[in-house]
């Protein structure tokens, strides 16, 4: 059923950099945004490294309170809207439009400008760090007035948000553009694979959310620079009133950052287990409901301002809710597992640490979720814990399982399986000797965000800093991993797996630039 | 070229969709106030004068606790604080009390108190008959000033509230440009 067009005029396309800048191509847009991620990906870490460094010992050892804050404040906004969020974008590009059997992105200039914004917005935002006043420390959650005390750098933070705002933005109004409107003849969208799946519903979240915050950081620069008083009580306005417009972005905004992981990991699962995947239609309901649910838990960030009975109970609630559809996803990876021929590859590995890893986040969730006990948790480690749970054996090993799962489609060579099953182990020992102690010394009462911290804690946090210089080394496995591919290996076949299923599969590995330019036949 | 039109009629409409919800975060804000001010919830109190009329009769019996705070900016220009840190009243009678306020520079501060009440419950039941915070401020140097204060709280105020915390705090007007 290949039907892929070869060798024609339009492989032809400027070489060196301009193929880069100017082009059109998801393929390339997908590298590209992959790429970008990486780099990030490094930047970040070296952050949280600096903050693990601080924290190694009890007292103040290498830097200053100001630039400890900085740290933590940037390296949130790295990973997230220069990590998870363009590397999830990335495979979006790259795979969606092979998946859904359509030619290319359906608007290709426009992805091309979304992928460009991206550098702009992070030079902006790193360029901070050598400013007068430093680079933004208030958090990453910007909450007023604090955050208006930043110094020259402020403008510059909203800005770099604005712009990684608009180009989320772009990108997805394209995907859903590309899922709606491309899918080859027979595609139903019960049909589609679940990273479609999965996707679809992120753009969605991300095209309701994302002007929120934009709208949120821009009375942030008006309340700074232009005297209006929208979180300022001398004027008459609430800084509380932030809070609810930040997380009214924010918690869906973590979805965002989860949803297309669950894509991910339902395409490998099947292909390992050689099974189809368990109860497809609960999968798509399941993430259909997580994403509604996650517009109306927001408060849940903020049980501590004083909000009155009935709304922590209703936000209580509605929180645990959640638990049901992903619990019901969790089951049905488990199940397609069961009884399965299953072989344990490098993303397969990434997969299975994914469920086991993503679950325990899942637990210190809910744990979060009531009321009465998040006065204890919040603003402590274990909150640390929690979304670290979710986002690195969650988001970050979703994303590398991807890479390990489609690098041989994508270049045309085998990784080599070896080296990628010792960097799965090695990630997975350090990421938990990381973020394992933290829950016990939040429980204990550490505050996060403090450069120092109480003697009793000195173990448990020496502890994790050896855990996350082991993580930070074990990356560069990673990275070796991906070059080595890239520049050779031993031949992939178009199928790659042994139990892979769908369109990608069909075409050969690489495949050619220009792909399903006839639409396949859908069976 | 059908298929072209047909995406840009669809990112039209989630432009559309985008647009909307940018607008949709600024009318968040008016909607929080009103939720508030219906609900009472924040501790915001109505900044509107009350008839004294209404509150010569039904005083209750009951005994009230009701305590005064204040909140200054940390950078001790202004001292400010409430005469009577506490006084006991009955529910529906209209006392009075005072804040004062010390300029302690040598400049003159302009500025407004903005008053809070817990429990949240109780800020609906608080009617001020007359208030400084009604009104800006202006502290010459040096200058001591007595603000007054009359209210009065709702005999309606539910029985199991036994203290109502009355908060002021004052914030300065900065012009915007000197502030940076």
């Amino acid at each position: 059923m290949s039907s892929v067009v070869k060798d024609t005029h339009h492989d032809e396309h400027p070489s060196g950099i301009m193929r880069w800048i100017t082009t059109t191509n998801h393929k390339d847009i997908g590298t590209l945004y992959l790429w970008f991620a990486m780099i990030m990906f490094f930047i970040g870490g070296l952050m949280a490294l600096v903050i693990r460094s601080e924290l190694f010992q009890p007292g103040l050892q290498f830097v200053d309170p100001q630039f400890f804050n900085s740290m933590t404040t940037m390296h949130a906004l790295v990973m997230i809207f220069g990590v998870v969020m363009p590397a999830f974008t990335g495979l979006a590009n790259w795979m969606i439009p092979i998946m859904v059997g359509g030619p290319d992105m359906a608007l290709p200039r426009m992805n091309n400008w979304s992928f460009w914004i991206m550098p702009f917005a992070f030079s902006m935002l790193l360029s901070t760090l050598w400013m007068d006043g430093g680079a933004p420390a208030g958090g990453w959650t910007l909450y007023p007035p604090l955050s208006l005390q930043t110094g020259d750098a402020f403008p510059f933070l909203i800005f770099a948000i604005h712009f990684m705002g608009l180009s989320s933005i772009m990108g997805a109004i394209n995907i859903v553009a590309t899922i709606l409107n491309m899918r080859a003849p027979g595609m139903t969208l019960m049909k589609m694979p679940l990273f479609v799946w999965t996707w679809l519903i992120t753009a969605f979240l991300l095209i309701a959310v994302m002007p929120v915050l934009a709208g949120g950081v821009t009375m942030l620069l008006t309340d700074k620079y232009f005297g209006t008083s929208f979180f300022n009580a001398a004027g008459g306005g609430d800084p509380v009133m932030f809070q609810h417009i930040f997380w009214f972005f924010g918690h869906p905004e973590v979805y965002i950052l989860i949803l297309p992981s669950f894509g991910v990991v339902s395409a490998i699962i099947p292909t390992f287990a050689r099974k189809p995947l368990f109860g497809y239609a609960s999968m798509v309901y399941a993430t259909a409901s997580i994403a509604f649910l996650s517009f109306i838990v927001w408060a849940h960030h903020m049980f501590t301002v004083g909000m009155p009975l009935a709304g922590e109970v209703f936000f209580m609630f509605a929180t645990m809710l959640i638990a049901v559809p992903t619990g019901v996803k969790v089951f049905n990876w488990v199940t397609t597992m069961w009884k399965g021929a299953m072989t344990f590859e490098t993303p397969m590995l990434f997969a299975i640490g994914f469920i086991v890893m993503f679950t325990i986040g899942g637990f210190s969730g809910l744990m979060l979720a009531i009321t009465p006990a998040d006065f204890q948790y919040h603003d402590t480690y274990f909150v640390v814990a929690h979304f670290h749970y979710v986002l690195v054996p969650g988001s970050i090993f979703a994303i590398m399982a991807a890479c390990y799962f489609w690098l041989p489609k994508w270049t045309g060579n085998m990784y080599p399986e070896t080296l990628g099953k010792v960097h799965f182990w090695l990630s997975t020992f350090f990421v938990n000797l990381t973020f394992f102690p933290m829950h016990f010394v939040g429980l204990a009462g550490m505050p996060r965000r403090i450069p120092d911290y109480s003697l009793q804690f000195a173990d448990y946090n020496m502890i994790a800093s050896i855990g996350a210089f082991g993580f930070g080394f074990a990356q560069i496995i990673f990275l070796y991993i991906i070059i080595k591919t890239i520049k050779g290996g031993s031949k992939a076949t178009d199928q790659v797996w042994e139990g892979a299923e769908g369109l990608e599969w069909t075409l050969p590995s690489p495949p050619p630039y220009h792909s399903f330019s006839t639409p396949p036949v859908i069976k | 070229m059908k298929e072209k039109k047909l995406n840009i009629k669809t990112a039209k409409k989630l432009i559309f969709i985008c647009f909307s919800m940018f607008l949709f975060s600024f009318a968040l804000i008016p909607l929080y106030n009103v939720i508030c001010d219906v609900t009472g919830l924040n501790g915001n109190t109505s900044n509107l004068k009350e008839k004294v009329e209404a509150y010569k009769e039904n005083v209750s019996s009951e005994k009230l606790n009701i305590q005064f705070i204040s909140h200054q900016s940390n950078d001790n220009k202004l001292l400010f604080k409430p005469s009577e840190f506490e006084m006991i009243i009955s529910p529906g009678k209209v006392y009075s009390t005072m804040y004062v306020a010390t300029n302690k520079t040598n400049t003159t501060i302009v500025g407004q108190a903005v008053p809070s009440v817990s429990p949240n419950e109780a800020s609906k039941y608080l009617k001020k008959i007359e208030c400084f915070c009604f009104e800006e401020q202006t502290f010459k140097p040096g200058e001591v000033v007595k603000l007054p204060l009359y209210f009065a709280i709702d005999e309606k105020l539910p029985n199991r509230i036994k203290t109502v915390t009355l908060s002021y705090s004052f914030f300065e007007f900065v012009n915007v440009s000197k502030k940076n």
